[in-house]
């Protein structure tokens, strides 16, 4: 058990930032962010033995956090929300610098893109490798570079249009 | 005017939150607790009901062959409510589709909301007939042996209780599962088509 915590706790530590980016991008909401990354986490221990020889574990963890995402369906706002006080993300105090003003609105651009397109474009932001993503994402490299090309047009057509406001 | 590649350094200059893995082991084991308490508590509750049951058929010697078969109906319908329960804990808890592609993930999803809506109407309507008959035949030993305003009146009570369960409790937790199914299937069905598009 200690061992198990162990290598969960390493590969915790080595996935978290990129997942936590991957769930935020796509709700566009911290605490539905929140929730989708400590549930993906949690499939990840209860799956944990069936990793243990996978060379590519972070692959798996992509899959399970983009399966979870795509099975979200806004249904934890219809539930109570007493466990998100004490929030996983110990949030800092508000720093409205023009870099958080500009992350900020990168989210919001990334929220109107399709479901696919922000689990998509997190992925290329974060630097996985192209291969890597179009085997978490089930789609052909060939399509998936096609793909990629259009978002990152349509995301930095949406950044300029509402950074001029 | 920004290009991607400045878009990608705002990104990437993101402020990092400060994640606790203390805090996600805490709540997953808080959650899996809460889950595995419910589930004993459910079998627990449906063994007793068995053995009480089985008892009750060992030790009281009923004379007629409709009261043997209405217990016999009665134990089914237990052991198919345990084996539902362990089915729905299973497929919830040992989802291996979590690994499959996206696009198969949404066909299993899709599938695993059928398998529910279907046990919540027409595998529901079988259990609720099915334990209506056993009262029937239950009630046909006691109307025999005991007085008959206490055959109407224990029939009245159980018959009125499934009424109230199958008209009302379950239509109104049917129709908001049926809702929540909705959504999911147009929003899965949506997702489909945009892991599909070339």
């Amino acid at each position: 058990m200690v061992n198990k915590e162990q290598v969960f706790k390493e590969i915790f530590q080595a996935n978290s930032r990129k997942i936590y980016h991957l769930c935020y991008g796509y709700t566009g909401d911290n605490d539905l962010a929140n929730d989708l990354m400590q549930e993906t986490f949690l499939k990840v221990w209860q799956n944990l033995d069936k990793f243990r020889n996978q060379a590519m574990i972070s692959t798996w963890i992509y899959r399970i956090a983009v399966n979870t995402c795509l099975s979200h369906l806004r249904v934890e706002k219809r539930q109570a929300k007493d466990e998100l006080t004490d929030q996983i993300i110990e949030t800092k105090a508000e720093d409205f610098s023009e870099k958080n003003e500009q992350v900020a609105l990168l989210y919001q651009c990334i929220a109107k893109l399709e479901e696919n397109e922000r689990i998509i474009i997190t992925m290329v932001l974060d630097e996985l490798p192209y291969a890597e993503i179009a085997e978490i994402s089930g789609i052909s490299e060939g399509n998936l570079r096609v793909k990629i090309h259009r978002i990152k047009q349509k995301l930095t057509e949406l950044y300029n249009k509402y950074e001029r406001f | 005017m920004k290009d991607f590649d400045v878009i990608k350094n705002i990104w990437q200059e993101q402020q990092e939150p400060e994640l606790s893995q203390e805090e996600i082991l805490r709540r997953m084991k808080r959650s899996r607790n809460r889950l595995a308490n419910r589930l004993l508590l459910e079998v627990l509750l449906m063994s007793l009901s068995i053995a009480i049951l089985s008892y009750a058929w060992y030790m009281i010697p009923f004379r007629m062959w409709t009261t043997h078969l209405s217990l016999l109906i009665f134990m089914a319908c237990c052991l198919f409510v345990l084996f539902a329960q362990l089915t729905a804990y299973r497929s919830i808890h040992h989802r291996d589709e979590m690994l499959s592609k996206p696009q198969e993930y949404i066909l299993q999803l899709k599938k695993f909301q059928n398998e529910r809506y279907q046990l919540n109407t027409q595998k529901y309507l079988v259990y609720t007939l099915l334990l209506g008959l056993g009262l029937l035949l239950f009630f046909v030993e006691i109307f025999f042996v005991s007085a008959i305003w206490l055959t109407i009146i224990g029939l009245g009570i159980s018959v009125g209780w499934i009424l109230i369960c199958y008209f009302w409790l379950m239509k109104k937790y049917v129709r908001k599962e049926q809702g929540y199914l909705n959504e999911m299937i147009h929003h899965l069905e949506r997702l489909s088509q945009q892991f599909n598009e070339e």
